[in-house]
């Protein structure tokens, strides 16, 4: 496993930068796949009761693309990112053996070198340990190692712990400390809370658990943070992450992706064409409305392409990257996409190279 | 009258938090609407609608309410003293503007309080007029969210309330607020 975990669902946009990664990138990073469901299907088009597309499509482009690397994979547990077939994958009967036979089935497939899957819980279930250790017990008969995924926001994982560590069976734990969207104004607070999980839970933990702190700082909405044509703002998961140099913890994010995902909204009136530039360890942004009247989106991003490679702070070290070269194809005049879709690919590209850079940086620095 | 235009996919039940556990104590985590619902669920800070009881959730992030008679034009104002944070809100406005804007200041308090304790954070112009800006419109959707819960509006309406009036007065709010959010969960209001 490699020293950097990226979460992505099976979005369009995470597929798109993550079809872009070099090999040699994708060497630094393993993916923690979270199963999500596919796109709203037209009300013509839509049989009772899925209105989800299935995420098999999705699926099958991540196979390809992490083919013969480690992975993490895990289902979603949000709500309004599921669907009948996730949903069936959290019934608790038999120690979760929907979600365990579905993992098998992609474990026999061997597309990928090794799979690390996630331990699910459903809250429903009025027999949840004995469930929770028979599906621990049968995932650890099969895999090398599995994942507990803990939400910040609850603190549940000290119970849990408690009945899985029973069964792992000398494999390995990865135990994810999940922090979701912390900004950088709480993240003093969130830091607080990490620090203290990580301190009681260290105690705990059988001493070869890999302890990983996940977080992404990109917001849902710009607007609520951010200037009218130019901003800038810290990635507080790099900011986490240097504050616990030294402790042997694990670098994960989103790249640079918010959780949240607004495909259910329609934009009626338009968007403002708006490029983000990752760095080391913030992000800046440039954008601009359409002139009134104008219904074409292109010339607008061109002239956004145009203000962001202007800007002093533009990366000129990361030529080959996939995403800078669109925003400098677009500064060009050439129309990569006036999807808003488009350019969150270009810029979890930007953002994944940057950080397998700096993770790289660092880990010389400590050898050195 | 309000037409149905949406539908809940499925559940993964909600597990209850272990009372508090001398153990495995961690800080509290205040940093967004969902921690602040999670404070109310397991305190039961409900009053007796079964709202928000907005006195008590203050008083658990030790924020001081005060009615105060301000300038017709202000909501109200959040403030750190040395006595520690302050919410103000203008009496002379109806109770449920005023129960709008102490969930409003209690927004500004989790999304834009500056957490080094200090007086910095301080910003009297924290009224709902015409001002657009990032923070106000961020104060705004969590008081909407804090005092009009999307599942439970939801539930509501699925249950039979048409009327936004009536439903405005269960939730304590507005009717402008309740339209507002009738609208933005995807209701056709006629």
């Amino acid at each position: 496993m490699t020293d950097y975990i990226l979460i992505t669902k099976l979005g369009t946009a995470e597929i798109r930068a993550m079809q872009n990664m070099t090999d040699e990138v994708k060497h630094h990073v393993t993916p923690l796949i979270e199963i999500t469901r596919g796109r709203k299907i037209p009300s013509s088009r839509k049989p009772e009761p899925e209105e989800w597309s299935p995420f098999d499509k999705f699926l099958g482009q991540v196979k390809e693309i992490w083919r013969g690397h480690d992975v993490i994979v895990d289902l979603t547990s949000w709500e309004y990112l599921s669907n009948v077939t996730i949903d069936k994958m959290f019934d608790y009967a038999n120690g979760y053996e929907k979600w365990r036979t579905f993992i098998e089935q992609l474990d026999d497939e061997a597309c990928f070198n090794s799979i690390t899957p996630c331990i699910i819980t459903n809250g429903e279930d009025p027999d949840f340990n004995t469930n929770l250790r028979e599906q621990v017990s049968a995932l650890c008969e099969r895999f090398d190692a599995i994942a507990y995924r803990s939400s910040i926001a609850d603190e549940m994982c000290y119970k849990d712990i408690e009945t899985i560590k029973d069964c792992l069976n000398s494999k390995q734990l990865l135990f994810i400390i999940d922090a979701g969207y912390v900004s950088s104004i709480s993240m003093g607070s969130f830091y607080n809370k990490i620090s203290k999980r990580i301190e009681n839970i260290k105690p705990i933990i059988p001493t070869n658990t890999k302890i990983v702190v996940s977080a992404t700082s990109f917001p849902n909405n710009i607007s609520e943070i951010g200037g009218r044509d130019y901003d800038e703002f810290v990635l507080s998961e790099v900011k986490l992450h240097e504050q616990f140099l030294g402790q042997g913890i694990m670098y994960s994010d989103y790249g640079c992706v918010n959780p949240q995902r607004n495909d259910g909204i329609v934009m009626a009136r338009g968007w403002i064409p708006r490029i983000d530039v990752p760095l080391s360890d913030r992000v800046f942004y440039c954008r601009k409305r359409r002139p009134k009247g104008t219904h074409k989106y292109s010339d607008t991003y061109n002239e956004v392409a145009k203000m962001t490679v202007a800007k002093p702070n533009f990366p000129i070290d990361l030529n080959h990257n996939w995403g800078i070269q669109q925003i400098r194809a677009c500064a060009g005049g050439a129309s990569p996409s006036a999807q808003p879709n488009f350019w969150i690919s270009v810029r979890m590209s930007i953002h994944v190279e940057t950080q397998v850079r700096r993770i790289c940086d660092l880990e010389c620095c400590e050898a050195g | 009258m309000i037409r149905k235009n949406r539908k809940k996919m499925g559940a993964r039940g909600r597990r209850t938090q272990p009372a508090n556990d001398s153990k495995y104590q961690e800080p509290e985590l205040i940093a967004s609407i969902s921690d602040v619902r999670r404070v109310i669920r397991e305190k039961q800070l409900y009053d007796t609608n079964g709202n928000p009881e907005l006195e008590q959730v203050a008083a658990f992030y030790k924020i001081a309410i005060r009615r105060e008679l301000l300038p017709s034009l202000q909501s109200g104002y959040l403030r750190h003293t040395k006595e520690g944070w302050v919410i103000g809100v203008n009496v002379k406005h109806p109770i449920a503007r005023q129960r709008f804007t102490i969930a409003h200041e209690l927004g500004h308090y989790v999304m834009h309080r500056n957490d080094n304790g200090s007086t910095d954070f301080e910003d009297e112009i924290f009224f709902r007029a015409t001002d657009v800006s990032p923070m106000e419109y961020a104060a705004n959707t969590f008081a909407a969210d804090l005092l009009m819960p999307d599942d439970k509006v939801r539930g509501e309406i699925s249950g039979g309330i048409r009327d936004l009036s009536v439903l405005a007065n269960k939730f304590e709010v507005s009717l402008e607020a309740m339209r507002y959010k009738v609208e933005s969960l995807g209701y056709i209001i006629r």
